[in-house]
């Protein structure tokens, strides 16, 4: 099948998912059917006399007749022709000169593209209505020139939508491929950028329609279309006149047109959507959940210890997909100690960053914890049985705060980063005046080593390492017990990444505050934490005290974590290399999730799930063979212990 | 300083804007088929007297030279003299411009405050039923054709409820006094300013709608939620911000669109703004009137996508102007 | 076959930065970033050469200069002896045949448009080698070799359907089926998750030793780099500031950058603290190079020679250098090297407004 075709059944498959887009591609066709066939349904012709003047809408005249007794609906009939040959023309016309010089100024760029983005924004600001009016006045308005008007007035709308596309698809690495595999300009942009870049293009070819059949409208109302053509906007402008005595002449053409171009609106819009998936809103989980409480709970081998300072108990948080649970995190147990600290570590996907969400209660729209219980300080903060009890709100940002992936996104970039501590400061701190919540966000920036004078600034005036300790600074404003590090490092550089682990490591001892610390690198969570958890498909896999988790791993993922990480000192051994790709929770699931890439597991893993057990001090493995130390060594073997 | 500088740039860009409008209504004008001195002069009309009129106007002389000439005197300001009404273009525009600013300034008022602050709301609950309700309502809103609105607002409520005038921007024999003209002007302005602004809001509604969904997926709204602040905070003080900053974009680029929903406007209601001063010269083939028309509501465009600029740089530090 | 590949001399290139529409229209020479300055490495046949720095240090546009998908504003390459912005004509076609590249996202590495086997072969008939047929018997040969198996099961797949680790193998797969000399690959695994990994490492290492074939292997991850390369260059802000034997620059390094560096990877195998430096600024501009020598300003070491003298590379062992005043005290102690000077002050921590 070729891939045009492909592409073409994808898309009529999320036309059909659509209501709206799929009514109002229904209704476009529709009118277009019945323009074409205007001539041959038997309708009075729209241009002969009649005897009836003004009759209102009856049997014999659906529509009623004009001034000049003609056949209303036939002429709106007659009239949806004109108004399609136009839209088309004058869309498919702007377009191809859009994407013709669009391409161009984006592909060629320097002072070409300055020079001709400069014309389009020249073309832009001319109000696109009065140089048509200009023009069809001047010229005389055959429907043909009008058509030709309104295109060149609204290409250059194309032309940088064709611009900034392929200004970001020329840097794509198949082009880059393509170019470096000895591909000319001409061959990588009909071949890769123009093909890919079409999309929005035909979208927005749909909103012109709507602009173009608006544009004649607007024309002939005026006074100024095409006399030799039944056109709605005329139909109004001569039906205005007799608006008291048979305001049916206006009132049809205007519908007509009215659905039209809505339809050509609501149908660019939807495949808008289907084009720019992140335009779709999320379907929200349902307020209700019920049943997911009831699921076989893992029998946790480590219940959390009494004085814990967290305690999480079988905590489930789902995430609604079409039509299915995308189970992110799945019945998971594990405490924290009061100044203890605590590493999740697992590959993208493996629910460690949801598992953060849940804790601190921030879920996406599509999630839901559907089951568990959490612990702070000894009272319930979370507890999906009876919602009500539970008293999140009272340990919210005082007793449990959290440093986020990303920091340049995760503080809000057009408030100065003063003014977001302070705001947070003084949300839990209503009593105390700005004086006192300046004086803390000082001592805060002593505290993680950013000069006071950075305190007035926004968030893209700092560095990336400086932006981070902003965002612990905010952590750490009401002195939590707990703080949840949703990988506080990534993406930034290594020094810094560094740096900023250090700072954490050191605040943790210095304020003796818990922590978690979500990470993919098992490496800086070794170093950070006292017992780490190792995540795998919304499950912890194994949970043991760090030395642990390196010299005596009791479970096949863990196992190849480790022995997949290249070492930096000692003799270069050769990779694990798991097959497969991360197991994603979805819909049933029989037998050990890890069981497709593990290379231990035998017929009762893909039947039977493994529970926890204990296999050692604090240490618990989810895998039935986590005390055959000569079956997990298939599993090929930890590295040489200390090298 | 630095933003001085940056409008004293941004307006020496204006310069090929309008260089480019003069030149291309300049081309086309004098492309088009039929002589404007007959016009003026009348069809039957003497050929002695025509070649008078291509005399007094400058008509005979080559085209370059028409057009330098006509650049030397917009650069001093000097729009020409209407060929019809004898009186200086600026003048006749500058008489038309109120108009129009009450107009489209009332009825852009209206349609971003509401379309703003429905499509909000709307936004904290996207995907659900109110939404898809609210975004079909504005999608259709604004695919309205803005005349035929205005003559159904006029069929309704002047024709058969008589709340309102049918056109015109004052009464015939209406009250002197400020205060009562200021009442008999905004009680014609109603019906008008109903039109546009119901094509308008849906744009700002679904503007609005799609910039805070998105502002409410960014990280910095999840820090805020898991900070504590509720959720009205968060989507007001936070996102609303965040979200003024597409719809601010959107509005410097739409003048020219929104000065064609005015013409058409002030045609139906025979509104005296600069739409219809326009519409009418072009009809008489008034060059001068026509050129200078388009030179000011270009002039207009151009500033008006400065002063959003400024905004937007206001808005968003990250902008460096 | 062994000897010089790749040789690089002097090599610089410079971006221009945010330049008016009416000075790039007068030629006026605007402010520029040097992306890369002055860098000089070869690598040989059959050899992989890691390329070792962080964000800003210039070494992906080093590879994509290699490539010729940008032109040296200074300095020549030769490959295979010949300089690579002389060719033209079918010596440009054969040097496009010889030299592939793989990059960072495997999501944007191959057309969406296109089917796997399509985007694999699509080399082959850019340069019209064979008939459709056998374009399409090659890319399954290829599709194999890089085992993405049973090949029947990919081979008409689209990019969507397929996660990272696939289409990553899938690149490889386009970038071999020219057979070439050279494969740059920029940063190839460090967008797939820690388990899917290793087996592009290893398909790469294999695919090393059947085919003879040569890397400039470009990365953040000093551990990745030290496990594919035999030697290591180590860039900062556009410059090589230590080159050598991947052992010796890992064990032995004389830049305190390299040490540091070092220093930064956490040891995974004993979870023991390491001992950490810490840095006098944290911020590396890209547009602003320092005088002297370019580390200084975050340099625990730094001497006032360092902000006025810019160090000349200091011979450490057979192939092996640095660019530092003081590199044979960083060699021998490491970061724990006391240099004779004054230390700089701490560098003034307020930027520019």
């Amino acid at each position: 099948m070729s891939p045009g075709l492909v592409q073409m059944m994808r898309l009529w498959r999320d036309v059909l998912r659509g209501p709206v887009t799929f009514i109002s591609l229904l209704i476009v066709l529709f009118i277009a059917g019945i323009a074409l066939a205007a001539p041959y349904l038997g309708l009075p012709p729209p241009e002969v006399l009649g005897d009836e003047l003004y009759a209102p809408p009856s049997a014999e005249h659906w529509m009623g007749t004009d001034n000049n007794g003609r056949d209303v609906l036939s002429r709106v009939i007659w009239g949806a022709r004109l108004a399609l040959f136009v839209a088309v023309g004058s869309a498919v016309l702007a377009t191809l000169i859009g994407i013709v010089l669009g391409s161009v100024a984006g592909y060629f760029g320097g002072w070409l593209d300055a020079i001709m983005s400069r014309t389009f924004d020249v073309f832009l600001v001319i109000p696109a209505f009065f140089l048509v009016l200009l023009i069809a006045a001047l010229f005389g308005s055959s429907i043909t020139l009008i058509m030709i008007a309104i295109a060149i007035t609204t290409w250059p709308r194309s032309a940088r939508i064709m611009r900034s596309q392929v200004l970001s698809l020329k840097n794509r690495t198949y082009v880059q491929a393509s170019l470096s595999a000895g591909a000319s300009h001409s061959q990588v942009l009909m071949q890769h950028i123009i093909p890919n870049g079409l999309p929005p293009l035909v979208t927005d070819a749909t909103l012109l329609m709507g602009l173009a059949v608006l544009t004649e409208a607007g024309l002939s109302f005026l006074g100024l279309g095409d006399q030799n053509t039944v056109s709605w906007g005329r139909m109004i402008f001569e039906g205005q006149r007799h608006l008291r005595l048979a305001p049916w002449i206006s009132i049809f053409p205007g519908i007509a047109m009215l659905i039209m171009i809505a339809a050509f609106n609501l149908l660019g819009d939807g495949l808008n959507q289907i084009l720019n998936p992140q335009l779709r809103p999320r379907k929200r989980a349902g307020r209700i959940v019920t049943g997911f409480a009831d699921d076989v709970p893992l029998v946790a081998a480590l219940e959390p210890a009494e004085d814990d300072l967290l305690a999480v108990r079988n905590l489930r948080m789902y995430y609604q997909l079409e039509g299915e649970w995308l189970k992110a995190v799945d019945g998971v147990t594990f405490g924290v100690p009061r100044g203890g600290s605590l590493g999740i570590v697992g590959e993208s996907g493996c629910g460690k960053s949801s598992l953060g969400a849940a804790l601190m209660q921030v879920l996406p729209t599509n999630a839901r914890v559907v089951a568990g219980e959490v612990r702070f300080d000894g009272r319930t903060v979370l507890d999906v049985t009876s919602p009500a009890a539970a008293a999140f709100q009272s340990v919210r940002w005082t007793g449990m705060s959290m440093i986020f992936q990303s920091a340049m996104n995760a503080l809000n970039p057009v408030l100065t980063v003063e003014r977001q501590l302070r705001e947070a400061y003084l949300l839990h701190s209503p009593d105390a005046g700005a004086a006192a919540a300046r004086a803390r966000i000082g001592e805060l920036f002593d505290t993680v080593g950013i000069p006071r004078q950075r305190m007035s600034a926004y968030p893209h005036e700092l560095s990336g390492g400086m932006r981070q300790r902003v965002m612990i600074a905010l952590a750490l404003l009401h002195n939590p017990a707990l703080i949840i590090a949703d990988e506080p490092t990534t993406a930034l550089d290594v020094l810094i990444q560094d740096q900023i682990l250090a700072e954490i490591d050191r605040l943790k001892e210095q304020l003796n505050l818990s922590m978690i610390l979500i990470s993919h690198d098992l490496g800086t969570v070794a170093e950070s934490c006292e017992r780490v958890a190792v995540m795998y498909a919304g499950e912890i896999v194994e949970l043991a005290p760090t030395e642990e988790i390196f010299s005596n791993p009791r479970h096949p993922y863990t196992r190849s974590l480790i022995a997949t990480l290249p070492n930096l000192f000692g003799p270069r051994r050769e990779l694990v290399a798991l097959p497969g790709e991360p197991f994603v929770p979805v819909g049933e699931m029989v037998g050990c999730r890890f069981a497709p890439r593990c290379p231990s597991a035998a017929d009762i893993c893909r039947s039977a799930a493994p529970a926890s057990r204990i296999v050692g001090p604090g240490h618990q493995s989810a895998c039935h063979f986590a005390d055959d130390a000569e079956r997990l060594s298939a599993t090929r073997p930890l590295i040489g212990a200390a090298s | 300083m630095r933003i001085r500088r940056y409008i004293i740039l941004r307006l020496l860009q204006f310069v090929p804007v309008v260089l480019a409008v003069i030149v291309i209504n300049f081309v086309l004008i004098h492309l088009a088929p039929g002589d404007v001195a007959i016009t003026l002069a009348g069809e039957d009309a003497d050929p002695a007297y025509i070649e008078h009129i291509r005399e007094v106007y400058g008509l005979n002389r080559p085209l370059h030279e028409q057009l330098f000439s006509y650049l030397g005197q917009v650069l001093q300001g000097d729009l020409g003299t209407s060929f019809r009404s004898r009186e200086p273009v600026m003048d006749e525009i500058l008489r038309r411009v109120p108009a129009t600013l009450l107009l489209v300034g009332a009825a852009l008022f209206i349609s971003v405050v509401l379309g703003t602050a429905i499509g909000t709301l709307v936004a904290s609950r996207p995907g659900s039923s109110i939404d898809t309700v609210a975004s079909t309502i504005a999608i259709a809103l604004y695919s309205i054709p803005v005349f035929w609105l205005g003559l159904m607002l006029v069929l309704l409520f002047a024709v058969e409820l008589r709340w309102f005038p049918t056109s015109g921007m004052f009464s015939l024999i209406g009250p002197r006094d400020p205060v009562g003209r200021s009442l008999d002007i905004a009680y014609h302005l109603v019906l008008p300013m109903l039109a546009l602004s119901t094509v308008w809001i849906g744009q700002y509604l679904r503007l609005a709608r799609t910039a805070v969904v998105q502002v409410l997926n960014e990280p910095y709204i999840t820090t805020a939620r898991a900070i504590g602040f509720s959720s009205r905070r968060v989507l007001l003080h936070y996102a609303l911000r965040n979200a003024m900053l597409p719809i601010v974009t959107v509005l410097g680029l739409q003048i020219g669109l929104l000065l064609t929903g005015a013409v058409l406007t002030e045609t139906v209601f025979s509104w005296p703004g600069l739409g219809r001063l326009i519409y009418e010269a072009i009809l008489t083939r008034d060059t001068p009137l026509i050129m200078g028309a388009y030179v000011m509501m270009s002039i207009m465009v151009a500033l008006a996508s400065l002063v959003a600029d400024l905004v937007y740089a206001y808005l968003d530090p990250r902008v460096v102007l | 076959m062994s000897g010089e590949l790749v040789r690089v001399d002097n090599l610089s290139k410079e971006f221009p930065l945010r330049s008016s529409l009416l000075g790039t229209l007068l030629g006026r020479p605007g402010a520029t970033l040097k992306a890369v300055d002055d860098i000089s490495f070869s690598i040989d046949a059959g050899q992989c050469l890691g390329l070792v720095g962080e964000s800003g240090s210039g070494k992906t546009t080093t590879g994509k200069l290699l490539m010729r998908l940008e032109d040296p504003t200074r300095g020549a390459i030769r490959f295979a002896g010949d300089d690579v912005s002389a060719l033209a004509g079918t010596a440009l076609r054969t040097f496009r045949r010889n030299v592939q590249m793989i990059f960072q996202n495997p999501f944007e590495s191959l057309d969406p448009r296109l089917t796997i086997g399509t985007s694999v072969a699509r080399p082959l008939a850019l340069h019209g080698i064979g008939t459709g047929e056998e374009r399409r018997r090659r890319a399954e040969t290829a599709l194999d070799q890089v085992d993405l198996k049973p090949v029947r099961n990919f081979i008409d797949r689209y990019p969507r359907d397929l996660s990272g680790g696939q289409l990553q193998r899938g690149s490889i797969a386009r970038a071999l089926i020219l057979s070439p000399k050279l494969i740059v690959a920029d940063e190839p695994v460090s967008m797939l998750d820690v388990s899917v990994r290793s087996g592009v490492m290893n398909l790469m290492l294999k695919l090393q030793a059947e085919l003879g074939v040569s890397y400039l292997y470009i990365t953040h991850d000093l551990a990745v780099a030290r496990h594919m390369s035999s030697r290591i260059a180590v860039m900062y802000l556009g410059r090589i500031v230590e080159e050598g034997p991947v052992d010796d620059v890992v064990g032995r390094g004389g830049h305190p950058y390299t040490r540091l560096l070092v220093a930064a990877v956490p040891e995974p195998h004993t979870g023991a603290p390491r001992a950490r430096v810490k840095l006098r600024d944290e911020a590396a501009d890209t547009k602003a190079i320092p005088s002297g020598c370019r580390f200084h300003p975050r340099c625990p070491l730094a001497r006032a020679k360092c902000r006025d003298v810019e160090p000349p590379p200091v011979r450490l062992a057979s192939g092996h250098w640095a660019a530092c005043h003081f590199a044979g005290e960083v060699q021998g102690r490491g970061l724990g090297a006391a240099p004779q000077g004054a230390p700089l002050r701490p560098a003034d921590q307020a930027m520019p407004a």
